[in-house]
């Protein structure tokens, strides 16, 4: 199934991308997930996920099978097994970052497989916790990117990057967490009108 | 995960045990009391296979753990029959009107349609069927259930009358 | 399937059921009656290193009157509840609803704290305590606070519970004067989960115009939901000038998240769902008007 996310960072677009694809920067932001190893555009991981009293966690890789920077385009290909269960977890994400300003919007299209138990729920489930898991990512990285200090400047991109080590720790994601001020806004997949739109957008606001 | 005691009376009978807290009443009635008569079709709450009486009350002990009917009394199928063997009202009622083939979903039904008649000793075909949707049966197609219990209140009402 | 091993607590009190809870933290988790829960740790869908049995805490089971509400302890079954005479009389909904929940072996151990708590979209309880804009109320290592029915269910299966808190329990409006009350639940089988259902609460006026509207949806969204829009365009209104087809379709209106899944597609739950308004509304405004 496709589901489609957007979020912004209050950065411009140049930084946004470096953090973005920082793999071990932003790892700590996604909601319940813990980076065991980064390998240049290869790492793994384990995402524990709560929807009420159930649990799924699926321990797997991610590869960045495309980086284009100058198109601020990524396309990150993951795939996970259940730990406690035989299902498992496929995706391909594409990912277009998109000038706004002093800001920056991404818009990430996943292509989502589902198997095992996670599967028995409908596509408003999975689009829900997607969803979440995005918003509660966004947020994060925002307080993340703000905590690094002043806005990075746009020709430094390696420099003022705080690393932070891969936390070993899993802490579960309890989407209520969600409940504070959504940046993410979930998007239905009639947005591949809306994806064109946006990359309209983009080209007709990069030439003027 | 350490393993707890457990007092239960099953069909008047007292017994302790030790047990994990994941034991539940069912594997313990089947494993620990060797009374096999309670089965178990769905082990999630569906099908009502592994329906018993505790402290009176129809329940599915599939959904139930041991440790949570310390201190209680259960009631299995092998303990409805009168001890000299003389088969309960609804168990030959069952018998009479062909209400069970291959005999899998029949204790359940025999556990049900018992605290069903205590509650309400006139049934009618609806009261039969809506008390009974929590049972499932693959071979008869009810029919003949739903007549054993209408029998089955009639003996009841003979034996108060008579 | 067996459920995964895990420790089992049974506490004195609420307050050592909230302390528990506080002490494992996320790897603990509150049985009642166990109905729901229990599958889910059968099936393997939810692991918990630790359970907090309340199923026996006395001071979790009871119904009484407290001033207009009617007070019923989160561990009080759905049996009891449904059996109840006080209820019967003073919050109709619960009894109606109450023979829809599963099967009576299930009843005979679910509780109603447990249905809410659990929250899920399809099931009973938690939809009249949203119609009637009921109170739970909650009990954690720092204290007691009631939180409205409104506010207490937020997504699948989640709720505005606090990790170490313990439902203890829930409140719910006595309806007097000119009221009437309906339950309309569509599944295939009985005792299955709904795929569409509505509970709806009127009261009319002397002039048999309606003062006020409640209406949960059960099956329609990823929570309990209200009839909002229908509630709001029919007070005011006389009964017999609304349509139960109008009222149906409008408590349709501003659900964007109903559900589809292999019962049926969302269009096909709104079509039944406004079914189930419609006819829960014409009980319960038969029953007002003859009030």
């Amino acid at each position: 199934m496709e589901l489609v996310n957007e979020f912004r960072v209050p950065v411009p677009v140049d930084a946004a991308w470096e953090v973005l694809t920082d793999v071990e920067r932003i790892a700590p932001c996604l909601p319940g997930a813990a980076l065991l190893s980064a390998d240049g555009d290869e790492f793994s991981g384990v995402v524990k996920v709560k929807v009420g009293p159930i649990t799924v966690q699926y321990q797997g890789k991610a590869v960045f099978q495309e980086k284009d920077k100058s198109a601020r385009r990524a396309v990150i290909k993951a795939n996970g097994k259940e730990t406690r269960g035989q299902g498992g977890a496929a995706a391909v994400v594409i990912a277009q970052l998109e000038e706004d300003g002093e800001s920056t919007a991404c818009v990430l299209t996943t292509d989502l497989t589902i198997s095992g138990k996670a599967a028995q729920f409908g596509r408003g489930v999975l689009a829900d916790v997607a969803g979440k898991l995005i918003g509660q990512f966004a947020d994060r990285l925002e307080a993340d990117v703000l905590s690094a200090g002043a806005a990075p400047a746009r020709s430094q991109p390696e420099a003022e990057a705080s690393r932070s080590s891969p936390s070993a720790r899993t802490e579960s994601v309890d989407l209520l967490g969600a409940l504070a001020v959504p940046v993410a806004k979930r998007v239905l997949p009639v947005a591949a009108g809306l994806i064109g739109g946006l990359v309209i957008g983009f080209v007709v606001g990069r030439r003027s | 995960m350490p393993e707890r005691t457990v007092r239960l009376s099953v069909n008047g009978q007292v017994g302790e045990a030790s047990v994990e807290p994941r034991l539940t009443l069912a594997d313990y009635i089947r494993e620990r009391c060797g009374l096999t008569g309670t089965h178990l079709g769905c082990e999630h709450g569906a099908c009502g296979a592994c329906t018993v009486l505790l402290d009176g009350a129809a329940v599915r002990s599939c959904l139930i753990f041991a440790v949570q009917a310390d201190g209680m009394a259960v009631t299995t199928v092998e303990g409805i029959a009168s001890a000299d063997g003389q088969l309960s009202a609804v168990q030959s009622a069952l018998r009479e009107c062909h209400g069970l083939q291959c005999g899998f979903c029949t204790p359940g039904f025999v556990m049900s349609i018992t605290a069903l008649l205590r509650e309400n000793p006139n049934p009618t075909d609806q009261d039969i069927r809506e008390g009974l949707s929590g049972n499932f049966c693959r071979c008869t197609g009810y029919q003949g259930i739903v007549n054993a219990v209408h029998r089955a209140a009639e003996m009841m009402r003979g034996a108060a009358t008579g | 399937m067996k459920p995964a091993s895990f420790e089992y607590h049974r506490p004195d009190s609420v307050d050592d059921a909230a302390r528990m809870l506080a002490e494992f933290g996320d790897e603990a988790k509150v049985l009642g009656g166990g109905q729901s829960l229990v599958p889910m740790l059968a099936l393997r869908l939810a692991f918990f290193d630790h359970l907090i049995d309340v199923s026996r805490l006395a001071e979790l089971k009871g119904i009484e009157r407290d001033n207009g509400w009617v007070r019923i302890g989160a561990g009080t079954t759905d049996a009891t509840v449904g059996a109840d005479e006080q209820v019967a009389a003073e919050v109709p909904l619960l009894t109606r609803v109450t023979p829809f929940i599963g099967h009576f072996q299930i009843r005979s151990r679910g509780t109603l704290g447990g249905s809410i708590a659990h929250a899920d979209p399809a099931a009973e309880y938690p939809a009249v305590a949203l119609a009637l804009d009921a109170q739970m109320e909650a009990v954690s290592p720092s204290g007691r606070r009631s939180i409205a029915a409104a506010d207490f269910f937020t997504g699948l299966w989640e709720t505005t519970l606090a990790a170490d808190e313990v439902l203890a329990d829930v409140r719910f409006p006595v309806w007097a004067g000119r009221c009437g009350f309906g339950v309309q639940e569509f599944a295939r089988r009985h005792g299955d989960f709904a795929i569409a259902g509505a509970v709806v609460a009127v009261e009319l006026d002397a002039e048999d115009r309606v003062s006020r509207c409640g209406i949960g949806l059960m099956g329609l969204g990823s929570t309990p939901r209200r009839g909002a829009a229908a509630e709001a365009a029919v007070v005011g209104q006389r009964a017999a000038e609304v349509t139960p087809e109008e009222i149906g379709a409008l408590a349709m209106t501003g659900l964007d998240d109903i559900p589809a899944d292999l019962q049926g597609s969302a269009g096909y739950r709104t079509r039944v769902g406004a079914a189930m308004v419609a006819r829960a509304w014409a009980a319960a405004t038969t029953e007002a008007s003859n009030a």
